[in-house]
């Protein structure tokens, strides 16, 4: 792999790992929203 | 009950993975060796240790099989030889990390680490100007 | 901290800004020259060296708020500082992959056990440990002070970490932002490099303000909860006994 294959490689790592806490926390947030809706 | 399960089980894990890192600290404090402290006071001869300096120039021999050079810290130097391709970065002038044995003249290594420095540089650079307008933006 | 910032569906001012400057810092990173002795492979930097900045503030961002917390018994504190050490953790996170997908094609290995790189996993792991702690208490205000106790003792090793390559020989180079001696990077990259850090830092942001929301709601599903059930409780024990004045508590 030369270079710009471990740049991409690095980048697109983390460019997942970030869509994946993202996406927990924007779940968390709609299940939490949901059980507060359910509790009043 | 399952509240306290929740917390003792992850707990357990940070705790066992914090005191392996600890561990594995505390056998790493000093990463590698210089050549004057080999030199200086040798090791045992079957003594697994970590050699660090830099590349000395004009000393880089490629052989079957690996590569031999001297380590050097700028006071004492230590002959190396390599088994294994060395990696992609290594050169003379630049750091290394070898890692093996020390017979007392010479450092047997089949592991290489290769050291970069703090500096980071654009090539063609004349008094802080880039002047290589062709593999520019 | 607006509520209509928090509502699923909608990006806020932060979150366009971020998406803005991560655009215009990825642009920077592969567009500027090559580094001179690494080559492309040094783009990396612009990835790793952010990161582990944002994930020092953010540790620095859970000690102030906890000591808030343990000024003011106020909840917003403890709200904040929970939602700063994850955020951090996951900073931590991407200096760690960064730095092993970087180490690789450099060094030659993608772990080593130097001082620096141990004490980074460590510093990961004791934040986890925060994380798992909080889950461990019931109770509101018992969590948010302990919490906050192991939020300001943690926060100790942070500068053991960043200072770990000049006290012990290590794998890992100094610092090159950060040196005692000075920037040790050229005028372009150094660009690229805080254009990484400005987008990282709103990343980090509106990340933080959005597990702040969670934690507010959070708070409000416990609140919630426990006056449901104390309701119901009160429904079942008083009713019989006292039946009209039933349903009094949460009028």
């Amino acid at each position: 792999m030369n270079g710009w294959g471990w740049v991409l490689w690095g980048y697109g790592v983390v460019a997942a790992a970030l869509a994946l806490y993202t996406w927990t926390l924007l779940t968390r947030t709609r299940a939490a929203r949901r059980r507060l809706d359910e509790l009043r | 009950m399952s509240r306290y399960w929740r917390f003792v089980v992850p707990a357990m894990i940070v705790l066992a993975v914090v005191v392996f890192l600890i561990f594995q600290l505390s056998s790493n404090l000093v990463f590698f060796n210089t050549p004057t402290e080999l030199v200086e006071s040798p090791p045992g001869t079957d003594a697994r240790l970590r050699l660090g300096g830099q590349v000395a120039a004009g000393t880089v021999v490629t052989e079957d099989g690996g590569v031999r050079f001297l380590v050097t810290d700028g006071r004492r130097s230590v002959p190396v030889v390599h088994r294994g391709a060395p990696q992609q970065l290594f050169a003379e002038g630049r750091g290394v990390v070898v890692e093996g044995t020390y017979d007392g003249s010479v450092f047997h290594s089949d592991s290489m680490l290769v050291r970069h420095d703090e500096q980071y540089r654009v090539e063609d650079v004349e008094d802080g100007v880039y002047v290589n307008p062709g593999s520019q933006p | 901290m607006n509520a209509s910032g928090h509502r699923m569906g909608g990006a806020s001012w932060l979150d366009r800004a971020a998406l803005a400057a991560v655009a215009g810092a990825l642009a920077l990173a592969f567009l500027t020259p090559p580094e001179a002795t690494q080559g492309n492979v040094a783009r990396l930097f612009y990835l790793h060296v952010p990161s582990v900045s944002v994930a020092y503030m953010a540790f620095a961002l859970a000690l102030v708020a906890s000591v808030g917390y343990l000024v003011s018994r106020r909840m917003a504190f403890d709200h904040l500082a929970v939602a700063a050490a994850e955020v951090g953790v996951v900073f931590t996170g991407f200096t760690i992959l960064a730095g092993m997908i970087w180490a690789k094609p450099t060094w030659g290995v993608y772990w080593t056990w130097s001082a620096r790189l141990t004490l980074t996993a460590i510093m990961l792991f004791v934040y986890i440990g925060y994380l798992a702690l909080r889950r461990a208490i019931e109770d509101p205000q018992a969590r948010a002070r302990r919490a906050a106790i192991y939020g300001i003792v943690s926060v100790v090793q942070i500068p053991v970490v960043h200072f770990s390559v000049v006290w012990w020989r290590d794998i890992h180079q100094l610092g090159t932002v950060a040196n005692p001696t000075g920037i040790q990077m050229d005028g372009i990259l150094l660009v690229a490099f805080f254009a990484g850090l400005v987008a990282f830092t709103l990343v980090a942001a509106a990340l933080v303000t959005r597990r702040y929301a969670l934690a507010v709601l959070e708070a409000g599903v416990h609140d919630a909860a426990a006056r449901g059930a104390g309701a119901l409780a009160g429904d079942a024990v008083e009713a019989p006994r006292i039946g009209a004045r039933a349903g009094e508590e949460h009028g």
